[in-house]
Order: structure tokens, then C-alpha cells, then sequence
């Protein structure tokens, strides 16, 4: 983990949970800045009719817009990027919640709603 | 003097909202969801609710990363809905209790509390997701919304969340006026949102937290965040805002409703509390 990070593919992503802690907060800081702009209406028009001309606006580095370019949602979070913005982008990409999340497990949206929606119910003790 | 009638603990997520927005009690894997809530409206009607202190987080939609407050407090008369990705969405207009808000306010920062202030909150579905299913439109409560940076670790401990409900209980019985007040605790239970573990669930920890939540919550005061989240996954970190609520109640406490639902990404939890002591 560190600010230093020269291309896209030197952000390693080991299996299991990420943390989101201060230190990803801060390398996050202005690609969690741009995902929050697109809660405003207005910017995810932009957005959506010129992404790179957005990204340009806003700032990015060359580094942060590789990461955006790479739909590497994975990455994304293991760098610094909250799930909680990540959406609002995923969204102008026409990308659901489930879309990049199953992305993270390497799995297809498809295959991850077909394998969980038969066990959408109740589960209380004594329930069966 | 106001009158402390129960607790309320629910998840809250996304699929609330959606479920909700697009009317969904009649899809079958929804109903169970929907009905899950009946006896939580239901108890809110018969207790004749004033207010709700709402113990939630906000996901990034009110507070960025460049100021996050590990406590806030609204004291507004009048809140407005977040935009989260798709519109500030249709519910009706939610009202504070101003007097009451400040009260809250200046009696949890005297008792020690460091809380943010905040005239203005935009109310995402922290607050606004399990909300629609628990009560009818216009709403029939005021709110105090209460926000806990769960986001962003570090995060307020479960021992800190305990005291400041215990905090809270305090300040309501104390307060002059002659209302109804309830307290929710929201998020959770199990999910992880970050990661190649995108999905998980852990029913049967969840059902084994209630347990332990309802009848031995002090058992847990001591545990890591970590713990959580290596039992429930890395977003039921959560669960560290239910104790505000359970540290408001007595000892012992009268379970009034309980439910689990496995949603498709969350294990989504109900339940009501009164006192019983």
C-alpha cells in the first residue's frame, strides 16, 4: 500500500476482505472524490457523454485514470476506492451493484443472482 | 417527562430501498422481507411513537472523506433525502424534533461524547432503507438522526458504542417534555461488500449474534471490530451500532419480534425490544 504506485497492475489484490482504512482513504482521496461528484445528476450526464474529458476536468493523474479505464473494480478497492462510491461510477458504466461486485470474485453477474436467488428467505431457528 | 418505550435494531441496505422503490411485496422472495416489518409498524403504532433516535451510517451520500465524523448529530427541523445514484427518492419529507434534538445534543457532548453538530443531513438508506417498511407516509415520528463512522477504520468500539447508549437512555429519561421516544440501531448483520469474498453471508453466526445480543450482549463489549468482521464479514462492522440501542435497554428484555432474512447480499435483520425490568 502507498501513494507511489506507477501502473495499474502493481496494486496486488490477495484474496479475502479489504479494510477500508485512512491510509486508503487518503490514495482513494480524489478517485473517491470524483465517484462522489456523480451523485449529482448533472455530473453523471457529464460523465456518461465524455468520461475522459470528466476525468481530465476533475484532475485525475494519469495513474488514477488507468485505474478507472481498467473497470478493475478489484483493484480499485485494494487501492483506496470505497464500495460505497464505487457504485455511482459503476452506474454511469451501466454496470449494476451485483455487476462489479461479482467482478471482484471473478464471477459473472448472472451466475452469482442464479446461484443466490433460490436462497432468498427466512432463515430463524425452526424455520424448515 | 419523555417516556422510553422500546428499541428497534434492523439492517439497512440497498435492497431495501430497491425492494421498496419498485413495490416488491407482492414478488415471493420479497413478501417474507415486506412482512418481516408488519409487527415493527405495528408496535410503533401502539406504543404512539413521538420519535425516533435513529442510531445508522451514512455511505459517503451527506459526509465525504474530506471531514468524517465519527459522531454527528442532526438538530434540523427538516431533512432532506440523499441522491444515491438514482435521484433523491420520492418518501415523504422527514422532520426533526429541534428542542428535543438539541437537548440530545447537549447532553450526550456534556456527558462526554464528542459529537459534529449538523443543521443539514442528507438521509441515505442507513436511515431511509429500513424506514418505508416500518412506518406509514407521511411519517407518523420526528427523527434524530445519529450518524457513526463505521466506513472509515478506525471505527468507535463496541464499548463505545454501549456507553453512548446507555448515554442516550439517561438523556431521555431526563427530558421535560411529556413524548414517546424509541431508539434503532441499524446495519448489519452478516455482508462483505470489499474483496474476492463479495457476498459472503454467515446465517448461522447472525442467528447466534441475536441470541447473544437479546440475552448476553456484555459477553461482546470487550470484542475487536476485527471480530465481527472476521464472523460476519467485513461490512458488519456494522453491527457495532445495534449495542447503542441494546445499552439503552434494561438487563433483561422482553422480545417483542425477531426475524432473519437472507437477502442477496446481507443477512437482514429485524427485531424489537422492550424493556423488562
Amino acid at each position: 500500500m502507498g501513494r507511489d504506485y506507477k501502473k495499474v497492475d502493481d496494486i496486488k489484490t490477495p484474496p479475502g476482505p479489504v479494510t477500508f482504512t485512512m491510509e486508503h482513504s487518503q490514495n482513494g482521496y480524489r478517485l473517491n472524490g470524483i465517484c462522489f461528484s456523480l451523485k449529482q445528476e448533472k455530473n453523471r450526464l457529464k460523465f456518461r457523454e465524455d468520461h475522459e474529458k470528466y476525468m481530465a476536468d476533475f484532475g485525475l493523474s494519469e495513474f488514477e485514470k488507468e485505474l478507472v479505464r481498467s473497470h478493475d473494480w478489484l483493484k480499485m478497492v485494494h487501492y483506496g476506492v470505497s464500495p460505497y462510491v464505487i457504485g455511482k461510477m459503476a452506474q454511469c458504466f451501466d454496470l449494476s451493484f451485483i455487476d462489479w461486485g461479482s467482478y471482484m470474485r471473478g464471477e459473472k453477474a448472472k451466475d452469482f443472482m442464479e446461484r443466490n436467488i433460490p436462497l432468498l428467505k427466512n432463515y430463524n431457528r425452526g424455520d424448515d | 417527562m419523555a417516556n422510553f418505550v422500546g428499541g428497534i435494531c434492523t439492517s439497512h441496505n440497498g435492497a431495501l430501498m430497491h425492494g421498496w422503490d419498485h413495490q416488491l411485496r407482492d414478488d415471493p422472495i420479497w413478501t417474507p422481507l415486506f412482512e418481516s416489518y408488519d409487527p415493527v409498524r405495528q408496535w410503533i403504532k401502539d406504543k404512539k411513537v413521538d420519535v425516533l433516535f435513529f442510531v445508522f451510517n451514512d455511505h459517503v451520500s451527506n459526509f465525504f472523506f474530506d471531514c468524517y465524523p465519527t459522531f454527528a448529530i442532526g438538530i434540523a427541523a427538516e431533512y432532506e433525502h440523499a441522491d444515491e445514484g438514482s435521484g433523491p427518492r420520492g418518501l415523504a419529507t422527514p422532520y426533526g424534533d429541534v428542542d428535543f434534538s438539541r437537548y440530545m445534543a447537549d447532553h450526550l457532548i456534556r456527558d462526554d461524547f464528542d459529537l459534529t453538530v449538523c443543521q443539514e443531513m442528507k438521509l441515505d438508506h442507513g436511515l431511509m432503507g429500513p424506514t418505508p417498511y416500518m412506518l406509514d407516509q407521511p411519517w407518523p415520528v420526528k427523527f434524530v438522526p445519529f450518524c457513526v463512522n463505521v466506513i472509515q477504520h478506525p471505527i468507535p468500539s463496541v464499548r463505545r458504542c454501549w456507553n453512548l447508549g446507555k448515554s442516550v437512555r439517561k438523556a431521555i429519561e431526563a427530558y421535560p417534555e411529556d413524548i414517546n421516544v424509541a431508539i434503532v440501531g441499524t446495519g448489519g448483520l452478516s455482508h462483505e461488500l470489499q474483496g474476492t469474498d463479495f457476498g459472503r453471508i454467515e446465517l448461522d453466526w447472525d442467528n447466534e449474534f441475536m441470541d447473544k445480543f437479546e440475552t448476553e450482549p456484555e459477553s461482546m463489549l470487550n470484542w475487536d471490530v476485527q471480530e465481527f468482521m472476521d464472523r460476519g464479514g467485513s461490512e458488519s462492522a456494522e453491527t457495532v451500532m445495534w449495542f447503542t440501542m441494546r445499552a439503552a435497554m434494561t438487563k433483561k428484555v422482553k422480545r417483542i419480534h425477531r426475524n432473519l432474512y437472507r437477502g442477496m447480499l446481507t443477512g437482514m435483520a429485524v427485531l424489537v425490544f422492550e424493556d423488562d425490568e
